[in-house]
């Protein structure tokens, strides 16, 4: 059996196929990007356990769960700390731009037909920027650029999100050679737990 | 110092369970429509009894915590969903949300004087109840600077200090939260919770058609504010405890002693009911009011700013913009990053001075009641009543 995205010994590449490591090497920016987000000392970096369950065409069928962080860009608002005037409440306007990063772990259950393995580890992550709607639900739209591995797949997709639970994904991904389809959708963790009734 | 963050979650954020452990509330299954028939396992004519509770006057201990018969219920697992973010940062501390809101604020100090770290102090983050019952405790120690000695910092998350109509909207027309067909179960349960009465709005929310504001003794801390059928099932010894509660809420900030720094996050975006009409002997027989204010869609922004004073007023930061509605404020990012800052900033350091005792004056003519742990310093200790 060959490992996905290797081609056997002499064969030739096809023509107009990009080299596999250019997108290992996508896929490594992404998951550093989303390594150095979740590493930053920031306050003000909220995290989120998610699920993420994941397909990615010939590559994905499987899920991951991790951690996702979220920062307001613009200027941090003011504390009303002891020893600061009185000057009466503090008013703040909402940060309506975001970044976003995650990490996940979990299966790969594509099956071998597809991918020529059956399951095996997944590294999901993504990094992006996201916009805070203003509707009654409230909810975040953006892009992300997403990565898996070891299977090898890398590329951006739009995200939406409802009521910071539940996130749907839609995109394309660039793997050994070609775009594939890629779709996602990750819901909080606690967020499951209540629904379980945990 | 190593501080621990102790997050006190708002009014039905904390699953029900009875004696056996099942789940007879959950605030998430319920609000998605999956426990509307299956409350616990038990059938809809159940429901009224099972999470209804008894007190006895004077008491803040219920006697039962269920009027069905041989049951009992206890707060269970904090649900997650409205406290996503901030529970990487915050412990939950489960509570029954139905209960004497001091009862509740007796056993938040018993936890914290039985769990004090060791070289530091807690931080509280309180939403919504949860706040009320954190002011609660500041204002039921014997000692005046004990708070200071357990606490650092207090953040309050649209906390309804000055009460809310959404407390008065379960007690008129019961919400219908549990189903179109419970709604009458509903209020009928919410009729037997002392928090609900306690959570009435303190400012002259009813108002004639004219819009004036009836008198005093026909607002809703007292019994004539509950004309003909809507005082069916009002209990006066839950307006008293309400009117108490009033009482020791007002100045929110100030017995929290000069060792605790304080911050109230509240929101200002969402159009939040303030005043409903009275007509002669009649309330609205449905949800209607007279008149919003800007708040969080359960708690008025100016009503309890103005409950709060001047002192309150300068501890407060107002969310415009997007800010996410009442239930949900604990995940809005800018509450979030407020929120871990503040807990992040230097606290003044923790008083060292003996026990002072409190003015008998300060409890407003309730007496804290012990629980299981003595006052501080023990009987016969300095400043400490025996």
């Amino acid at each position: 059996m060959t490992a996905r995205g290797a081609r056997r010994p002499g064969a030739a590449r096809p023509p107009g196929v990009a080299p596999p490591r250019r997108a290992v090497r996508a896929a490594a920016i992404v998951v550093a990007a989303a390594l150095a987000f979740a590493a930053a000392p920031t306050d003000s970096a909220a995290q989120s356990w998610r699920a993420h369950g994941a397909w990615v065409s010939g590559h994905v069928a499987g899920g991951a769960f991790g951690p996702e962080f979220r920062r307001p860009l613009g200027e941090e608002p003011p504390l009303p700390l002891p020893g600061t005037p009185g000057s009466g409440p503090v008013e703040v306007a909402s940060r309506v731009w975001h970044l976003t990063g995650m990490l996940g772990v979990g299966v790969n259950g594509a099956p071998p037909a597809e991918s020529g393995r059956g399951v095996e580890p997944l590294l999901y992550a993504h990094a992006g920027l996201l916009y805070r709607t203003g509707r009654s639900i409230p909810g975040y739209v953006g892009v992300v650029a997403a990565a898996y591995v070891p299977a090898g797949a890398v590329g951006p997709a739009a995200y939406v999100e409802a009521a910071d639970v539940a996130a749907l994904q839609l995109g394309a991904m660039h793997g050994h050679g070609a775009w594939h389809g890629h779709a996602a959708l990750s819901l909080s963790m606690r967020f499951l737990r209540d629904v379980l009734g945990g | 110092m190593a501080d621990e963050t102790l997050l006190i979650p708002g009014t039905q954020a904390t699953s029900l369970a009875d004696q056996n452990g099942n789940i007879v509330y959950n605030a998430v299954r319920v609000s998605l429509g999956l426990q509307k028939d299956e409350l616990g396992g038990r059938p809809p004519d159940e429901w009224q009894r099972l999470l209804s509770i008894a007190q006895d006057p004077g008491s803040w201990r219920p006697s039962r915590t269920s009027l069905e018969p041989g049951t009992e219920i206890v707060p269970h697992a904090v649900v997650g969903t409205p406290y996503d973010r901030m529970m990487s940062f915050a412990e939950p501390w489960p509570y029954d949300w139905r209960m004497d809101m001091r009862y509740n604020a007796q056993l938040l100090l018993e936890h914290m004087r039985a769990n004090k770290p060791a070289n530091g102090r807690f931080n509280l983050i309180g939403h919504s109840q949860g706040g009320l019952v954190i002011i609660l405790a500041s204002k039921l120690t014997f000692d005046l600077n004990e708070f200071s000695r357990l606490v650092a910092r207090v953040v309050l998350v649209g906390s309804p200090l000055a009460g809310t109509m959404r407390a008065a909207e379960a007690l008129i027309w019961g919400s219908e939260g549990l189903g179109e067909d419970n709604v009458k179960a509903a209020r009928g349960m919410g009729l037997t919770w002392p928090a609900l009465y306690q959570m009435l709005p303190t400012w002259r929310a009813v108002v004639r058609a004219d819009e004036a504001p009836e008198s005093d003794d026909r607002q809703l801390l007292q019994r004539g504010g509950w004309p003909g059928p809507f005082g069916e099932g009002v209990q006066d010894d839950l307006l008293l405890r309400a009117r108490e509660t009033a009482d020791l809420l007002a100045g929110p900030f100030s017995r929290l002693g000069s060792g605790t720094m304080a911050m109230a996050i509240m929101g200002k975006r969402q159009m939040t009911p303030f005043e409903v009409v009275r007509d002669g002997d009649r309330l609205p027989e449905a949800h209607s009011y007279a008149r919003n204010q800007q708040g969080d869609d359960l708690v008025p922004y100016l009503g309890t700013l103005g409950w709060g004073g001047a002192g309150f007023g300068d501890r407060v930061v107002a969310l415009t913009g997007r800010s996410e509605k009442h239930a949900f404020l604990c995940n809005d990012p800018d509450a979030l990053d407020l929120t871990r800052r503040f807990l992040r900033a230097d606290a003044p350091p923790p008083p060292t001075a003996p026990p002072v005792r409190a003015p008998e004056s300060s409890f407003h003519g309730v007496t804290p009641v012990a629980l299981d742990v003595p006052p501080p310093g023990g009987p016969g200790a300095p400043g400490v009543p025996t």
